[in-house]
């Protein structure tokens, strides 16, 4: 008879997590009725004009964009130098809500810029570090799909060299030339943009929790495919053996 | 644990094994050096104008610098390409020398290959664009020098990473070149003012030269950390 | 632990620099009328953009969830007749 022990299961979250997760769920959906009324209703900034209101969700997404990126570099430190698979998976995730959040940035920063600086594109500081910031995660996909045996390792450490390099971009082209908006921008807003502005950003970020935690969920799930796919081998080969005998 | 010159010698050993390897074949140097050459050629082709005169010091700058990273990609992938061979990767990790001598000694002989060739473009540059190589040769060097060292400080970690993937040719480069834009964008900046024939703003470039400094240390740091788990493998 | 003790200085650095580099300022455009150009489909396709992106996420991230439950309930099945 084969004995075989079953692999640890994906346990189903807890009642209590569940209830978060939809928690979270819920509001998100709230708020993508509400806030675009917030954001409809919002004062109409004097000197750029209704196109500023794209600052209401463009920045929200870049502190995500940056809180993605340190989040999966803690994962891959974790996974690099204590071997945390859970730190791994961690990276993976986060690094995957980089991608889609730079992506968000990238696209309404420049709607944004072409009318208020009348062109799609300009090489200051910020929007530069952004752009290479997130080819440095779109790299880390890249390096995770493709990079063979070590692909985990070597993504690992792309992770690191990413959160190394932002500052560094940020500083060489800050002082080669600047055109972006002033960051003090959100601490001198008026009250009536205040409220709709850190509205957004919390809601974003409760978004961000949400989509980290089903992403983790999945990639968990594929963790056990492989695990049981593994043990179904193991299984059969031991029967062949125990036939040719 | 090795004794500071047992580890130091560790890294000569290994930077003049790979050195005498290339010494025996020069295909690393061959390649890159014919790569570059035609580079710095189809450079000129594309903004030369043969009535004119030589080219602005920020173009000159900025193929001096593309020039780096081209040539550097072939360095780093052919250098780990040899430990692949017959696995001679597993017969260094499975010696007792530190991981980061090993990358120390990696990172030497990729760091002397690549300055061999960046002469070679440096002066075919001032030839054929024109440029006041000559003018600040001293600080020209130090920045190239600087540059390739962050290059293959990065580069080291990426490629041996890479030793058996089969998409190693085309990752090495997409994972490089959003990493080093630190060092080309300071590289560029103070070379194409090095290379301005007036007077060059010498504030400017020892920022620029003090950042990359810092951008070098930065990476070295991180590859003596990375290397190690990342070279181990799964 | 103290082999992390370096790394970890070195990671806060890092990370307040990048802090302080991010609260630094900016120039504005001289002389440039935003209301020179339609805000409004601008502003509609940043909104919409955004919302697709992350639906589009959301959808794959969902067909992955399903994909990797059914190969689960197959494969612990194969396990179970086996056994």
């Amino acid at each position: 008879m084969v004995q075989h022990t079953m692999p640890p299961t994906s346990t189903p979250p807890k009642p209590a997590t569940l209830g978060v997760f939809l928690l979270g769920v819920a509001v998100c959906i709230l708020g993508y009725a509400w806030v675009p009324q917030m954001i409809v209703g919002a004062p109409i900034e004097m000197t750029m004009g209704p196109v500023q209101k794209i600052f209401y969700f463009h920045v929200p997404c870049a502190w995500l964009l940056m809180l993605s990126v340190f989040v999966c570099a803690g994962g891959s430190v974790a996974f690099l130098f204590k071997g945390s698979e859970r730190g791994d998976r961690l990276a993976r995730c986060s690094s995957e809500l980089a991608v889609l959040f730079g992506l968000c940035v990238l696209v309404t920063g420049p709607l944004w810029g072409r009318v208020a600086w009348g062109v799609y594109w300009q090489w200051d500081a910020r929007l530069t570090s952004s752009l290479l910031l997130w080819l440095i995660m779109v790299a880390y996909l890249l390096a995770r799909q493709y990079g063979g045996p070590a692909s985990r390792k070597l993504a690992a450490a792309l992770a690191l060299f990413a959160a190394a390099d932002v500052p560094l971009v940020y500083i060489s082209v800050h002082i080669w030339r600047t055109i972006h908006p002033s960051t003090s921008v959100v601490p001198t807003l008026a009250p009536a943009m205040r409220a709709v502005f850190w509205t957004s950003a919390a809601l974003f970020t409760v978004l961000w929790f949400v989509l980290l935690s089903f992403r983790l969920r999945l990639e968990r799930l594929r963790n056990e495919v492989d695990e049981l796919a593994i043990e179904v081998e193991d299984v059969l080969e031991v029967r062949m053996e125990t036939k040719r005998i | 644990m090795l004794a500071p010159n047992g580890f130091v010698k560790t890294i000569f050993l290994v930077a003049s094994k790979d050195l005498r390897i290339e010494w025996r074949n020069r295909e690393i140097t061959a390649t890159m050096g014919f790569f570059s050459v035609l580079m710095v050629l189809i450079f000129a082709f594309a903004f030369v104008n043969p009535a004119g005169d030589g080219l602005k010091s920020e173009v000159t700058a900025g193929v001096l610098w593309v020039g780096l990273l081209f040539s550097g990609t072939i360095a780093l992938a052919r250098t780990f390409d040899r430990e692949r061979d017959l696995e001679a990767i597993r017969a260094l990790l499975l010696s007792p020398a530190p991981r980061a001598a090993i990358y120390l000694g990696k990172l030497l002989g990729v760091v002397f290959l690549m300055l061999l060739v960046q002469l070679a473009v440096t002066l075919l540059s001032g030839l054929f664009f024109s440029a006041s190589i000559g003018q600040h040769a001293v600080w020209l060097a130090l920045f190239l020098g600087l540059g390739t060292l962050g290059y293959a400080a990065v580069g080291t970690v990426v490629s041996g990473a890479l030793i058996r993937s089969k998409s190693r040719d085309a990752l090495i480069a997409a994972l490089l070149f959003p990493l080093v834009t630190p060092l080309v964008m300071a590289g560029v900046r103070g070379t194409s003012m090095l290379l301005n024939p007036e007077t060059p703003d010498m504030e400017s470039i020892v920022f620029w030269t003090e950042f990359l400094v810092v951008v070098d240390a930065v990476f070295l740091i991180l590859g003596l950390w990375a290397f190690e788990p990342v070279i181990s493998g799964e | 632990m103290k082999r992390f003790k370096l790394p970890t200085a070195v990671a806060c650095l890092i990370v307040l620099g990048s802090s302080v580099a991010f609260a630094a300022g900016y120039e504005k455009v001289p002389d440039r009328d935003p209301t020179s150009i339609a805000a409004n489909p601008f502003l509609a396709g940043a909104y919409g953009f955004i919302w697709v992106a992350l639906l589009v996420y959301v959808v794959i991230v969902a067909r992955g969830l399903s994909k990797a439950s059914n190969e689960v309930k197959e494969l612990r099945r194969k396990l179970e007749q086996q056994s």
